[in-house]
């Protein structure tokens, strides 16, 4: 099977010797939509600096389109015009003095001209209804059009692999929902998403596998439907179960819907199972 | 009121005027439009050896590692927080530290220069604190004399075996003082008195900065201590006297 | 902080390097001359731009204009004052013996003089300041050939400015609400510890926004979108003739 990103036996030490990751072997298909989730410090975002070459493993490899990452100065660039990353923080990832300014980075860094890099900005900022504020300085603008921001940083370098680390964090219910729409149009337009996520009902409803860390190790890599089913294992990795399931599990308990049933990712499938 | 008692209730009223107004407006920065051209040009050109030695510095550093560039914006953001920021005086009010000392001692007074003079156009353009003309004669104080004493103090005092808390801040009261010093000299220079020359004219302007000036850098000095021996408790950042970072660990 | 002003989109498209050479040639002129018409009439002409194209909060006038404004007045009085062994013209305080404070016309005609060329000059620098984002200003740079690593240091120190001192002013707030400001030792104390806080956070985020950049292919150049600005001659016309009137009401006072 043909993967456009995995990795075999990765182990990952910070500087000062702390171990982030231990032998992880994860595998992820092309235009697959993947969730990668565990609590806070189990190594998700470590993980991701690894899939786009930031982090160089002490120990295992990381494979791009079945090849090993080469980490020279030019392998990089190469690997990182085709994996993007957004980080949790947009503070951490808009650094110029305007919005215009910082979309345009990753464009000329990869030898766009000024003309070329015009028009992509415009189409860009249209998708994520940035235009009225391509000229603002950055620090003017609120947590959703900074988070806004970093994504059209990314996307307008059209990746085929986009690395979300916690895409709903830092927003209101509103822009979280804006942000989780735009999630899902990158995987209608075939690119392969990796996201992580503390919202567990998102994860079941947009993510076709799942991969728990704990402690830095892979306890889990599989459907979403398995993961959830298993009370034993969202207790081991310290995880809530979905709202949804919650019903799910009650309703199969009441008996107004069979065991065996198939698992709703929604509302709307849940009803549909109920009806 | 008396004649005598109408001139010294004048003189007080002014006297208070001078150390409250300067305490909320400017720190030790010369303002726009206050040099004559000539000493305009005199400091500027008293700086270039300094900025140029800083260039080919930042450039070496830049070089030698990408991230340092990254380093030292923050490094400058931070000397432009830092001096914007009220610090607690002993006169009940508060005024502005020159943030030079603490930029000297962790990454050197050469960088400094360079950095002292993009935060100094900054100052500028968004406080209207200084000026671009008297870019020049702020960049010296600020930017040269200060960090140079600052480090050179510092320096000293380790070869000396003198304890790191005291070296610092000595340093960073030292090089403040150093700075309302260079400033005094640079506005007695532009508007010497016409009875006592050069001399008189620092003389009073030493004197005017001195009741405040002094009370703020023996605080910039122990607060500049203070944060630093955090730092060291708190992070596990390198200071190894190499590179970017130029304080021993 | 002045980059905050909202600009008209006429000033905005005006080239910021025809602003730029017509404040400083305006400074220039004040600095060079002295005299008071003539930066009454520079003053003048930049408060008119200013108010016509920016809209400025009273608090903003309060905090940034009138502090400095305030300021120039109490220094330049300053500058009359002269310690002399003989009694001033206009003022005389004894200080001690035979030494007096004194306030002469020479000295009083000088405090005047540098008033208004400062006053002049802070308002040309605060139509440079309101009129120009800092955008326009690495624009400037790279026309004069400024080297790139102090461009790039200069765009990335602006954009940090404003994340260290959120850091700063949220650790503030809340040591205030523990307390900190209760006496002057905790005063002291709180303020060396946010800064300690406030530069090992700002060391760290330097770490993660260069690894945003490595991101994004930086290969250690910041490579800038070229931006287009309105080059109209008249433009460049309005600043000479105002540089040229300013030179020639100080000329004319000088003679008469």
């Amino acid at each position: 099977m043909d993967y456009i990103i995995n990795t075999k036996g990765l182990s990952y030490s910070y500087h000062n010797g702390q171990k982030a990751l231990f032998d992880v072997n994860i595998a992820i298909k092309p235009g697959e939509k993947t969730a990668v989730i565990g609590s806070n410090g189990s190594g998700k975002s470590t993980l991701f600096l690894c899939l786009n070459g930031i982090n160089k493993p002490q120990k295992g490899d990381v494979f791009f389109k079945g090849n090993k990452i080469d980490y020279s100065s030019k392998g990089l660039l190469n690997l990182r015009r085709s994996v993007g990353i957004v980080f949790q923080n947009p503070d951490d990832m808009i650094f110029s003095s305007s919005v215009r300014q910082d979309i345009a980075f990753g464009l000329l860094n990869m030898g766009f001209s000024n003309s070329q890099a015009e028009e992509k900005i415009k189409s860009i900022s249209k998708f994520l209804n940035l235009e009225g504020l391509l000229d603002k300085p950055v620090h003017e603008l609120s947590g959703g059009e900074k988070k806004r921001v970093s994504l059209a940083g990314v996307m307008v370098m059209e990746p085929e692999v986009i690395i979300l680390d916690e895409p709903g964090a830092y927003l209101d219910t509103l822009n979280a929902k804006t942000v989780y729409k735009i999630i899902d149009s990158l995987s209608q337009k075939g690119k392969t998403v990796i996201i992580s996520s503390h919202n567990m009902d998102f994860v079941l409803n947009w993510a076709d596998s799942v991969i728990v860390l704990k402690e830095g190790k892979v306890v889990f890599n599989g459907r979403t439907e398995d993961l959830f089913l298993n009370n034993e294992l969202l207790n081991f990795a310290v995880l809530d179960e979905p709202q949804i399931i919650k019903i799910y599990n009650m309703l199969i308990n009441k008996g107004v819907i069979e065991a065996g049933a198939p698992v709703p990712k929604n509302i709307t499938e849940l009803e549909m199972l109920i009806k | 009121m008396t004649k005598k008692e109408k001139k010294v209730f004048l003189l007080t009223s002014v006297l208070c005027l001078f150390f409250a107004v300067p305490q909320k407006a400017q720190a030790m920065l010369i303002m726009e439009g206050y040099l004559p051209p000539k000493d305009c040009v005199l400091w500027f050109v008293l700086c270039i050896p300094f900025i140029a030695a800083g260039f080919m510095s930042l450039k070496k550093i830049t070089a030698e590692n990408k991230k340092a560039l990254i380093i030292l914006a923050m490094a400058g953001a931070f000397t432009f927080v830092l001096s914007s920021l009220k610090i607690p005086s002993v006169t009940g009010s508060s005024s502005h530290p020159t943030g030079t000392g603490f930029g000297a001692v962790i990454f050197g007074p050469w960088v400094m220069s360079i950095i002292g003079v993009i935060v100094l156009v900054f100052q500028a353009l968004l406080l209207a604190h200084g000026g671009i003309t008297t870019l020049g004669a702020n960049t010296f104080s600020m930017a040269v004399a200060g960090p140079f004493v600052s480090y050179g103090v510092y320096k000293l005092c380790r070869k000396l075996k003198v304890g790191k808390f005291i070296s610092v801040a000595l340093s960073a009261g030292l090089g403040d003082l150093f700075t309302y010093c260079v400033t005094s000299f640079q506005l007695s220079l532009a508007y010497p008195s016409p009875n006592g020359g050069i001399i008189m004219s620092m003389v009073k302007f030493l004197a005017i900065f001195a009741v405040t000036q002094i009370p703020l850098a023996i605080i910039e000095g122990i607060i500049t201590a203070l944060a630093l021996s955090a730092i060291e408790k708190i992070s596990d950042i390198d200071f190894d006297n190499k590179g970017i970072l130029k304080m021993e660990a | 902080m002045i980059n905050s002003v909202y600009i008209t989109e006429y000033i905005k498209n005006v080239n910021p390097n025809i602003k730029t050479v017509f404040a400083l040639s305006v400074i220039l002129s004040c600095v060079i001359f002295k005299e008071p018409l003539g930066c009454i009439f520079a003053m003048s002409v930049m408060w008119a731009l200013i108010i016509k194209n920016c809209r400025l909060s009273r608090h903003l006038i309060c905090h940034i204009v009138l502090w400095p404004v305030l300021f120039i007045a109490f220094s330049s009085f300053m500058v009359a004052f002269d310690i002399t062994n003989y009694k001033g013209e206009i003022f005389s305080f004894k200080i001690i013996n035979s030494y007096f404070l004194t306030v002469n016309a020479q000295g009083a005609k000088k405090a005047i003089r540098l008033f208004f060329t400062s006053a002049a000059s802070l308002s040309s620098m605060y139509f440079l300041s309101f009129t120009t984002p800092v955008n326009d200003v690495v624009y400037v740079l790279k026309t004069i050939k400024c080297p790139k690593e102090i461009t790039e240091l200069f765009m990335l120190i602006y954009r940090f400015i404003f994340i260290v001192l959120n850091m700063a002013h949220s650790i503030i707030t809340a040591q205030n609400c523990r307390m900190a400001q209760r006496t002057f030792k905790t005063r002291i104390n709180a303020m060396a510890l946010m800064l300690s806080s406030v530069f090992v956070l700002s060391y760290n985020k330097s770490l993660f926004m260069y690894n945003a950049m490595l991101s994004r292919c930086y290969s250690g150049d910041i490579n800038f979108l070229n931006e287009k600005y309105d080059n109209n001659r008249k433009h460049v016309l309005f600043a000479v003739v105002v540089v040229l009137v300013i030179v020639l009401i100080s000329a004319l006072e000088r003679v008469f």
